[in-house]
């Protein structure tokens, strides 16, 4: 009995504790710094620990692997030892928190060992900070049906502090058999003692750990991490859903325990060192599908610039635009940017906030799309392209400037780079929307105004449509964005389709003579692309077999890179 | 074909800078301009968008702005849930920006709030008051509004969420509202996306009951036979300058459609002596 006490409650000798500032205030944590650290090859790894709890579990693994690396577990912020948010947080929040902490103690890249609620931080953080994160382990990583994910929203009303505190305690008592039913049979009490004790330190705001970590779900956001990750799927109650998380995962692959339960970070520190070392230290070649070894040219140690919207006048009413320029005046030629449709320059702003830190980078709502007003006539491309120069004039002078085009505004853009080589000096697009004569009119028969009808026929088919294209890569909040934006169009939102299925690119691609980079992303639009390319003539490609719809918000910074790289040498 | 999404000749958009970022404002300006300059605001969740018709008309001999209130329509959001202070303080901001001078305020519901804030906290600017609605509530009726109103909207795959609003906007159109103006107001409630309770929160947090008798500037609310017919009617005893005009005869869909009629009206009281 006594070993397990030592075991559970005594700190490890090379487990020192301190605290930084970090997003909330202090935050706490445990470390283990091997006897030569100058020497040690591998990165930092962090802890995250799920919640209610704190980092305490983590020392046994943070002794061990501290041996050859710094190992660090930290509390999140409201648990253990550490400093409270203000208020509810969410994942990104805590991610935001473990960004500040990760800065506070100078680390550069680091592992991540994200244990339930820890591991959506992980996930988030990798997300909002992937230059950071090198390999990715979680503990336990349950997806969940949108039903589910409801039901535990209502459950979490039980962890929500009560105005009065019982004064037999009995609160804390009915607590105790309310969570040890998580726990296999054969736990150690004092194992389970001490996790009970660290859970309670969250006091009336421990309810804020789950309240965020059921507000995300893994499916959502795991297609989008394309760091290497390991699955620990451990036989702690969340067996299925943690099974249900592998076909979401991009580059990684899931390692069944069943015979770890809740509370294995403690009780089985040693045999997942040997885990964690194998799959931190293996080869980067080991079997896992890999992105194209291809990496991104660094950005330019310049800070993202604002994003700031306008109207103006030109010969089709008032156009709207976004634009983003250096503080001082642009160095680099402007670029014009031209979104799809039937979405609007909204899309851009990420591409904006980083090309306008050296250059004027200016993106108008195409005319019917986002606030821009519809021209009076449905236009065609060429027409389109003859508005564009009005917004060139207006809001570059005489150029001649660079374009960036996506999909439609990727024909927008070779339209106006083959008739206006004056004002066009470089052309970028995402995707060739090449399609041949019979192509376009069966598309073309199927592009028309869907009237409203009064059960919402409309709507439910234009969501449901807009789902299917882009879920696989995108969140739910980012296809509602999009959605919202799709209907800004209304009667007139079918125009940009229509222009692009009436637009005969065989005749105007031979002339562009700019150099054309073509961005390729998995979008469904890979071969119309392939046809293309035998009729330019000076076009080089970056293949994204990685990335789909929404890739030049979510991986702004790397698109930047490609842009800067074509547009700047 | 399609009147509902074409813009006015006669309306101009812009922006402005604001303590959130950027204001969107839609703007009418007469040749010869001869009254007092009016600034309307929206009901929430839509924006200015669903007034251009009311904003064309009084744009005649007068200069009209409908202001797209943080976070709703194209202007940003602030950082927090906001309240009607906030949202008067860059209306004030606006009426700064764009050199109002000397101004008239009207508000729809939510908007109408805001109004009566600018007159409050602007006396020195803010001439004369329009509301459309001012509902009085019990204590009772307030904590039933504020507990529908703060459930966060979540959605799944098949966006219930989208098809409820659409759902809403069709028990409230009146038969003679074009099924494309609430496309059009759905379109538009929909951009507030998930901070889209933020403005019903900031209405429900603010009282008529304690906000009219503060009100020196002369006041006419429009009574309309709409969702608030029953609470507004409790404001009467509350105008001490100013008066209520009962319009039993229209709903929820006058300021879209019967925007020439009211005009008249506002201009009445705006106008006169």
């Amino acid at each position: 009995m006594m070993g397990d006490a030592a075991l559970y409650w005594r700190k490890p000798d090379n487990v020192k504790r301190a605290y930084v500032d970090g997003r909330y205030g202090q935050m706490h944590y445990r470390i283990a710094v091997p006897p030569h650290e100058d020497s040690s090859d591998h990165p930092p790894i962090l802890f995250f620990h799920q919640s209610p709890s704190s980092g305490r579990p983590f020392e046994g693994l943070v002794s061990e692997m501290g041996r050859d690396r710094v190992a660090i577990a930290v509390d999140t912020p409201g648990f253990g030892d550490s400093d409270p948010p203000p208020a509810p947080p969410t994942i990104a929040d805590y991610a935001a928190a473990m960004t500040s902490f990760i800065e506070a103690l100078g680390l550069e890249k680091v592992d991540i060992l994200g244990d339930h609620t820890g591991a959506k931080v992980a996930v988030e953080l990798a997300l909002q900070q992937p230059d950071r994160v090198r390999r990715l382990v979680f503990n336990a990583c349950p997806v969940y049906s949108p039903e589910k994910m409801a039901e535990m929203m209502t459950h979490l009303e039980a962890e929500r502090p009560k105005d009065v505190i019982p004064d037999d305690g009995s609160h804390i008592l009915h607590r105790w058999k309310g969570t040890k039913g998580w726990y296999k049979d054969d736990a150690p009490m004092e194992l389970y003692n001490r996790d009970f004790c660290e859970s309670l330190r969250g006091l009336d705001l421990a309810w804020y750990g789950h309240n965020a970590a059921f507000a995300v779900n893994h499916a959502d956001n795991l297609p989008h991490v394309s760091q290497p990750i390991l699955i620990l799927c451990p036989d702690d109650g969340l067996w299925e859903a943690t099974k249900a998380a592998e076909p979401h995962l991009r580059n990684g692959r899931l390692l069944e325990l069943p015979q770890f339960g809740m509370g294995a970070v403690s009780q089985h520190s040693i045999e997942l060192a040997k885990i964690l070392r194998g799959f931190l230290d293996g080869p980067a070649d080991d079997g896992m599908p890999r992105e194209p070894a291809r990496s991104a040219p660094a950005a330019p140690e310049l800070p993202p610039r604002p994003v700031v919207r306008r109207f103006f006048d030109t010969r089709e009413k008032q156009v709207h635009l976004r634009s983003a320029e250096p503080a001082q005046s642009g160095r680099g030629v402007p670029v014009l940017c031209l979104h799809m449709s039937p979405v609007s320059s909204r899309n851009f702003e990420p591409i904006l906030e980083r090309l306008g830190s050296d250059r004027l980078a200016f993106a108008p709502d195409i005319p019917g799309f986002g606030e821009s007003e519809a021209p009076s006539r449905r236009p065609s491309i060429a027409d389109l392209a003859d508005i564009m120069t009005d917004v060139i004039r207006a809001v570059a002078g005489n150029g001649p400037v660079d374009v960036l085009g996506d999909h439609t505004g990727a024909v927008i853009a070779i339209d106006l780079a083959a008739r206006h080589p004056d004002l066009i000096r470089k052309v970028a697009v995402n995707t060739v929307p090449y399609f041949n004569a019979e192509e376009r009119a069966a598309r073309l028969a199927h592009t028309h105004y869907v009237e409203p009808s009064p059960d919402a026929k409309h709507l439910a088919d234009k969501w449901s449509g807009m789902v299917k294209a882009y879920k696989p890569s995108m969140s739910m909040r980012e296809v509602e964005r999009n959605f919202v934006e799709a209907l800004r169009g209304g009667p007139f939102g079918h125009w940009g389709h229509h222009a692009v299925f009436s637009y005969d690119m065989d005749e105007i691609l031979p002339k562009v003579a700019q150099p054309m980079l073509i961005l390729r992303p998995n979008d469904g639009l890979e071969e119309n692309t392939q046809r293309a390319l035998p009729l330019i003539q000076n076009a080089k490609m970056i293949d994204l077999p990685q990335y789909a719809y929404g890739y030049m918000e979510q991986h702004a910074d790397e698109i930047a890179g490609y842009l800067r790289e074509f547009l700047d040498v | 074909m399609h009147a509902v999404w074409s813009s006015l000749r006669a309306i101009k958009r812009g922006y402005a800078p604001c303590r959130f970022g950027q204001v969107h404002y839609r703007i009418a300006v007469p040749k010869a301009a001869s009254r007092t300059p009016l600034v309307l605001f929206h009901q929430t969740p839509t924006s200015g968008r669903c007034y251009e018709g009311l904003i064309a008309e009084l744009g005649r001999d007068r200069v009209a702005v409908a202001m797209d209130t943080p976070g709703f329509g194209s202007s940003d959001p602030p950082p927090h849930p906001p309240t009607i202070q906030d949202y008067a303080a860059v209306a004030g901001e606006l009426f700064d920006e764009l050199d109002l001078g000397s101004v008239d305020v009207m508000g729809d519901h939510t908007g109408a709030k805001i109004a009566l804030e600018t007159a409050i906290q602007r006396p020195d600017r803010v001439r004369r008051v329009v509301l459309n609605a001012a509902p009085v509530y019990s204590d009772e009726e307030l904590e039933t509004l504020k507990r529908q109103d703060v459930a966060v909207e979540n959605f799944g795959e098949a966006g219930e969420h989208i098809l409820a609003r659409w759902n809403w906007a069709m028990k409230q159109r009146a038969p003679e509202t074009p099924l494309e103006a609430v496309l059009l107001e759905v379109a538009e409630s929909l951009r507030a996306g998930a901070n889209v309770w933020h403005g019903h929160h900031a209405a429900f947090g603010y009282q008529h009951r304690d906000g009219l008798p503060k009100v020196m500037q002369p006041l006419l609310v429009l009574h309309a036979k709409d969702d608030l017919w029953v609470p507004t009617a409790r404001a009467r005893p509350l105008i001490s300058n100013g008066r209520m005009v009962d319009l039993p005869q229209w709903g929820r869909e006058m300021l879209l459609l019967r925007y020439r009629e009211v005009a008249e009206i506002v201009r009445g009281f705006l106008d006169e002596a």
